[in-house]
């Protein structure tokens, strides 16, 4: 039998290990809590005891990838705006709780007006980020020997446009208006980004992923030229750098990417999550499968907007198999989520999906795959 | 009309006011400035979205050339005492703060000619009954992000109908989380998967 770890290495390399290895983007803290008794506190004074946490659910989960955002872990001070509303490291404003959470807050606004607001703003430190992480550095290394870790890291699309004022809706004018903001704030954020990741393969990660939110239904909220333009020399940079050092690059990017597939294939990234289909038929995973599969890693895509979170067991568990069905033949698939465990998922039926996975997901595979 | 349209389909916001206000003060009633140009200029931004041209950002710039048309316009309407092609309630539903999609239909309803009341985001549901009973609306529309928050769309429906004002409106239903077999469970008259399609929907209840 494989280790976790060598489980999730043979599917990034399209083989097929002894069975379908099983991961989840983002645990959000009601899991934890059903299944270990023990919440994650998303403090820098409790990121040894969150490792630890996260590790035990991931064991009693029989997953095989953990990721971390070492961002989340970097000791900045929450500053309240309001009586809700906290302003984090990049300067949008975000309304909070349920707390403490990964996935519950939501985002009210930016603070960024200007480029005048953006000439003056401070970045946050990456070394900052690089010490937090130093501080827990022997049990990182710990996880790593069995599993496979994945530090992750936003990308500056996604927080473009929730540190830019008015939002969304100003920061895609600011593409054809004002090109210099999102020109300058892919470049500060991938900076950031660059050196948190490199420290994080120092400390012994063999892969990494972006998590850069460029899409809705339709395709990039910025047409492909602009994402050409502005967002994808960043993307291709974080892959060249770190397949430079034998490691594996991961995205993950919410509803439809087929526009720029191509793009993204093209330079050479190994894995995308989650490959969320909900009303968008172009993204089915059996869809992607057959036409990228020799190429890409699926990683995905139970669905957790429904099934995950007011599901019956019958119906998680046929997901389950449905995924496998359309994605696993032949290797390269990863039995995921199609966001996160987020707050409002059923811890009970994040158990009956991987339970379901265990079973389904042996190789070689005893089904035909379906589209 | 074809200045204004083609400055609009090309996100040129100073062109775009400077033609209505030339229109307008050629003696174009701002009624057709709004129905023959500004509408006309949304329906072929729309249709270049539906063909995978445009993409959410040119919606945006298109919807900024729009608005500039109708701060414009739309005063000069109220003017003319034209009658309104209908009255459109919208909000985004409470507990949720995404209102890009929402403010999007907002300009396209608007610059097809509707009296829109944008309750913002956020919105109670029986902030929502007070404003039908206030406003008349023909068609009342309600836009979700998060799955979260999708449970206060069918709160929303069931307080318009313990008012007794749900067979007075038509109501649309939107946003990422929603999908038409929601709609349909909650009871919603019309799905719209994006602005472009929920413009068409309410065009065609109004008969336009």
């Amino acid at each position: 039998m494989l280790s976790s770890r060598e489980r999730m290495i043979r599917a990034l390399c399209l083989e097929e290990p002894d069975r379908v290895p099983m991961w989840a983007l983002v645990i959000d803290n009601p899991i934890p809590q059903a299944i270990t008794g023990k919440s994650t506190a998303l403090t820098r004074e409790a990121f040894e005891n969150d490792l630890k946490v996260l590790e035990e659910t991931h064991k009693k989960l029989g997953l095989d990838a953990m990721t971390l955002y070492p961002a989340l872990y970097s000791g900045q001070e929450v500053k309240y705006v309001n009586e809700r509303d906290y302003l984090d490291m990049w300067g949008a404003i975000w309304r909070g709780g349920p707390f403490p959470t990964l996935c519950g807050m939501m985002h009210v606004d930016g603070t960024i007006k200007t480029l005048e607001d953006l000439e003056k703003f401070h970045p946050p430190d990456p070394e900052d980020t690089i010490e937090a992480v130093k501080e827990v550095e022997r049990t990182l290394r710990k996880i790593c020997g069995d599993m496979l870790l994945i530090p992750a890291v936003c990308g500056g699309f996604e927080i473009g446009l929730e540190m830019r004022k008015g939002g969304l809706a100003n920061f895609l004018s600011d593409f054809y208006l004002n090109p210099r903001i999102p020109e300058k704030i892919m470049d500060m954020v991938h900076k950031y980004n660059m050196k948190v990741l490199s420290a994080m393969v120092d400390f012994g990660a063999e892969a990494v992923l972006l998590d850069e939110d460029f899409a809705d239904n339709k395709g990039p909220m910025i047409s492909p030229q602009l994402w050409r333009k502005f967002v994808k020399p960043q993307i291709k940079d974080f892959i060249d750098r770190f397949k430079r050092r034998g490691v594996f690059t991961l995205m993950h990017i919410c509803a439809n990417v087929t526009p720029v597939l191509d793009d993204l294939l093209d330079m050479g990234l190994d894995g995308l999550h989650p490959i969320e289909d909900l009303n968008i038929p172009q993204m089915d995973i059996g869809k992607i499968k057959e036409e990228y599969g020799d190429r890409l890693c699926l990683i995905g895509n139970v669905d957790c907007s429904e099934i995950l979170v007011s599901g019956t067991e019958e119906e998680v568990r046929q997901a389950v198999r449905t995924c496998i069905e359309k994605a696993s033949s032949g290797g390269g698939h990863v039995l995921c989520e199609s966001n996160s465990l987020h707050w409002y998922v059923s811890p009970k039926n994040a158990v009956t999906m991987y339970d379901e996975g265990k079973k389904y997901g042996r190789y070689p595979t005893r089904h035909q795959p379906v589209r | 009309m074809n200045t204004l349209i083609e400055a609009v389909v090309g996100f040129d916001q100073d062109k775009s006011k400077k033609a209505a206000e030339e229109a307008l003060k050629a003696g174009v009633p701002a009624y057709d400035v709004i129905m023959e140009g500004l509408a006309l200029a949304m329906e072929e931004v729309g249709r270049r979205y539906e063909a995978g041209e445009y993409f959410l950002s040119e919606l945006v710039m298109a919807g900024i050339s729009a608005n500039a048309i109708v701060d414009v316009v739309v005063p000069r309407l109220q003017i003319e005492k034209k009658e309104k092609v209908g009255i459109v309630l919208v909000g985004t539903v409470e507990g949720d703060l995404h209102d890009i999609g929402k403010n999007l239909v907002v300009t396209l309803l608007k610059a097809s000619g509707f009296d829109v009341h944008d309750l913002g985001n956020d919105v109670p549901p029986k902030r929502f009954v007070e404003m039908v009973k206030e406003k008349k609306p023909n068609v009342v529309g309600l836009s979700s992000l998060l799955t979260s928050t999708l449970p206060k769309i069918r709160e929303t429906l069931e307080a318009l109908k313990e008012a007794g004002v749900r067979e007075t409106v038509k109501v649309i239903v939107g946003g990422r989380a929603m999908t038409q077999e929601m709609a349909d469970e909650y009871g919603a008259d019309a799905y719209a998967e994006d602005a472009v399609k929920g413009l068409k929907i309410v065009k065609s209840w109004s008969g336009i």
